[in-house]
């Protein structure tokens, strides 16, 4: 089961979302609860047994001596088992003026209480997120990458294709709503990836899942998204 | 010799197909292609007959029939083609073609010796037209495997029209004075020209090939270097324009405060001075934000830049919490970099129904990071588009502008860039690595 807990200084905001959460999980059925709502980020620490996959909506500003993001901080320390913890950040600053702190915060969302409306559907799609990631078997399949010191997580059910650049140990990851560059070589990457991806070429691995078409005669494949890869002389789709 | 003019020739004949084709052929519309032939067919056949009938030319010989098919060209080809002029060289090419063929068949018969077998008629028309076959099988082989590698328009070249030119005039020359000593001195003279004149056409044409290949590039770089310069002077008149304020309104109050005058001061900051004042307020704003930027050219680029934002009715949020002081890569491609994202978010909130726009640079152990957020009217599209060369959704400049960037990012090491779309928000992430 996935656990739900909030942290939120303002009761009448701790009550809301505390009633979405519960609300959500009645009405979808799904493997998950709110285990526990406090004001007090101590009494959370102490209440979390960290056994379990757990989901935290922690608001920033809490009035107490530790805000939310050392909260988060602490819960990250304290959860050396290593089970799968999610952190939602709760913030009436507007998305712009947290570019920053979502740079490096790892958090999976940010709710922001200028719209309660969007944050019910959001906190929805949180925990549906929270539960694929840990309980489905595609829960591994997330490709794990840098740049520089930042750690990028996508999954690999998105990924169209990577290709290599110009330079040495610098490679290129497209998706459909993201194109991303990052240090590596196409051969370490291809061993964390599964059996969808083929390495078509010395210069692509692709998604076989997302070829468009194939021109055997000119040795390119199309890909869903529209872009050309090429194929190597002896590559055959398997 | 015979062996040497015997491949120049075919070579030649090659250029001109390439040249013509390049130029007409592939500019026609289907359509008119019936009509003009017609035309062509009629005004040919007219001619024949007004030769035959004048009594000029008494039989069909092959002077004739190669007389009618150059003129069948030329005609037909300088009506397709929009540009009359240009027409008339590429169907000229393409009748140069043929007199080259000729030529080509003629000599082949030289080499292998067996000159007497030039009369035999059937004979050479099926020399020819293997020869013909060959060629234009060449060509299109060949002209395929060009278009994928280069732009086509290196055919379009005044020298390559005037060399054209003159060893057409050469081939002419020599084909009238076939029917003399092949080998006498002036024979010898024009062959020599026209071997030195196709061996021009070819160096020329590979020049152009591999100056037009790196041109394009680097015409794209220019663009956005202008553009960025552009910037930076824009940025630079604008902190003129402040500073030169900043002194006017000074030296105002102080008029007032030496009067005593604290009523006329009053009104004079309320009135004549809050426009101008809420403007210099946010260049205020915008500089204090950006003051941790250490870097003057970074830093002058984002304010102009936001300033810019702030006339469209965009109000900025901007974040610098540590102080940025130096990149692992040339200042003046992150600005170029940085000034055509900027203009691209703005450009895009524009479109959009909700007008926000975010701007942080943050500093990580081993790296500075830019990140550009904004609004935009959300499509249904593929990221990878954009970095098309010439795709925008609005303007030409987006278009050129992720090109540019992905020309860096593609080539230099410490440049990553992140782009990605998220319903109604877009941001753009760059990372540039300190240098080592």
């Amino acid at each position: 089961m996935l656990e739900i807990y909030v942290c939120e200084d303002n009761e009448r905001w701790r009550k809301l979302l505390s009633e979405h959460v519960s609300d959500y999980c009645a009405v979808k059925n799904v493997d998950a609860a709110l285990t526990f709502a406090t004001h007090d980020p101590k009494s959370l620490l102490s209440e979390w047994s960290g056994l379990n996959p757990a989901l935290f909506l922690l608001d920033i500003d809490l009035k107490s001596e530790i805000n939310g993001i050392e909260l988060a901080r602490l819960i990250r320390e304290k959860n050396a088992t290593g089970s799968k913890v999610f952190i939602i950040f709760i913030t009436t600053h507007s998305e712009m003026t947290l570019l920053t702190f979502q740079y490096k915060v790892e958090a999976l969302d940010f709710l922001i209480k200028d719209n309660p409306d969007s944050i019910k559907i959001k906190i929805g799609e949180c925990i549906d997120i929270a539960l694929r990631r840990s309980f489905s078997e595609d829960s591994s399949k997330v490709l794990k990458v840098t740049v520089d010191d930042r750690i990028i997580f996508v999954e690999l059910s998105d990924i169209i294709f990577i290709e290599t650049t110009h330079v040495r140990h610098k490679l290129r990851l497209h998706t459909n709503s993201r194109v991303l560059e990052f240090g590596g070589e196409l051969k370490e990457i291809e061993a964390k990836l599964d059996d969808c991806f083929s390495r078509c070429h010395k210069s692509y691995i692709i998604n076989k899942n997302k070829i468009a078409s194939i021109n055997k005669k000119e040795k390119t494949v199309t890909m869903t998204n529209n872009t050309t890869c090429l194929l190597s002389r002896n590559w055959k789709l398997t | 010799m015979n062996f040497i003019l015997c491949l120049s020739l075919f070579l030649f004949c090659i250029i001109m197909m390439l040249c013509g084709e390049n130029m007409s052929l592939f500019k026609i519309e289907k359509k008119k292609e019936l009509k003009y032939n017609i035309i062509a067919v009629v005004v040919s056949l007219a001619f024949g007959f007004i030769l035959g009938f004048s009594g000029i030319v008494t039989d069909l010989s092959p002077e004739v029939f190669y007389l009618y098919v150059t003129l069948y060209l030329l005609i037909m080809l300088s009506l397709m083609h929009k540009n009359i002029i240009k027409g008339f060289f590429a169907s000229l090419m393409s009748g140069l073609t043929i007199f080259g063929i000729n030529g080509t068949t003629t000599l082949f018969f030289r080499i292998i010796g067996q000159e007497e077998l030039i009369e035999e008629s059937i004979l050479w028309l099926i020399t020819y037209i293997i020869f013909f076959a060959i060629l234009v099988s060449f060509v299109l082989i060949f002209s395929r495997y060009l278009k994928k590698r280069i732009d086509m328009n290196i055919f379009n070249n005044k020298s390559i029209y005037a060399i054209t030119a003159i060893s057409g005039i050469m081939i002419i020359l020599s084909y009238i004075n076939y029917r003399g000593d092949f080998l006498d001195s002036t024979g010898d003279i024009m062959y020599a020209l026209f071997f030195i004149s196709v061996i021009l056409l070819f160096v020329i044409i590979i020049k152009n090939a591999y100056k037009e290949n790196s041109l394009k590039t680097e015409r794209l770089i220019t663009e956005a270097s202008r553009k960025y310069i552009q910037d930076l002077e824009e940025s630079y008149t604008a902190m003129r324009t402040i500073k030169h304020d900043y002194v006017n309104i000074m030296s105002s109050f102080k008029l007032y405060i030496e009067n005593n005058d604290m009523a006329g001061l009053a009104e004079y900051y309320t009135g004549e001075l809050s426009e101008m004042n809420k403007e210099l307020l946010g260049y205020d704003r915008l500089i204090g934000s950006l003051q941790n930027i250490k870097i003057n050219e970074i830093k002058s680029v984002l304010i102009y830049k936001c300033s810019f934002a702030s006339h469209q009715q965009i109000e900025p949020t901007i974040e610098v919490r540590e102080s940025i002081e130096n990149l692992g890569v040339s200042t003046a491609i992150v600005c170029q970099i940085l000034g055509i994202l900027m203009d691209n978010a703005i450009e895009a909130i524009l479109e959009a129904e909700e007008k926000q726009l975010g701007i942080a640079v943050i500093k990580n152990p081993n790296s500075k990071t830019f990140i550009i957020k904004n609004t935009w009217k959300q499509q249904k599209i593929a990221v990878d588009k954009l970095f098309e060369l010439g795709f925008s959704t609005k303007s030409k400049d987006r278009g050129i502008g992720l090109y540019t960037i992905r020309n860096y990012t593609e080539k230099i090491n410490n440049l990553y860039l992140e782009t990605e779309i998220d319903g109604i928000y877009f941001t753009q992430t760059l990372t540039v690595k300190d240098a080592q």
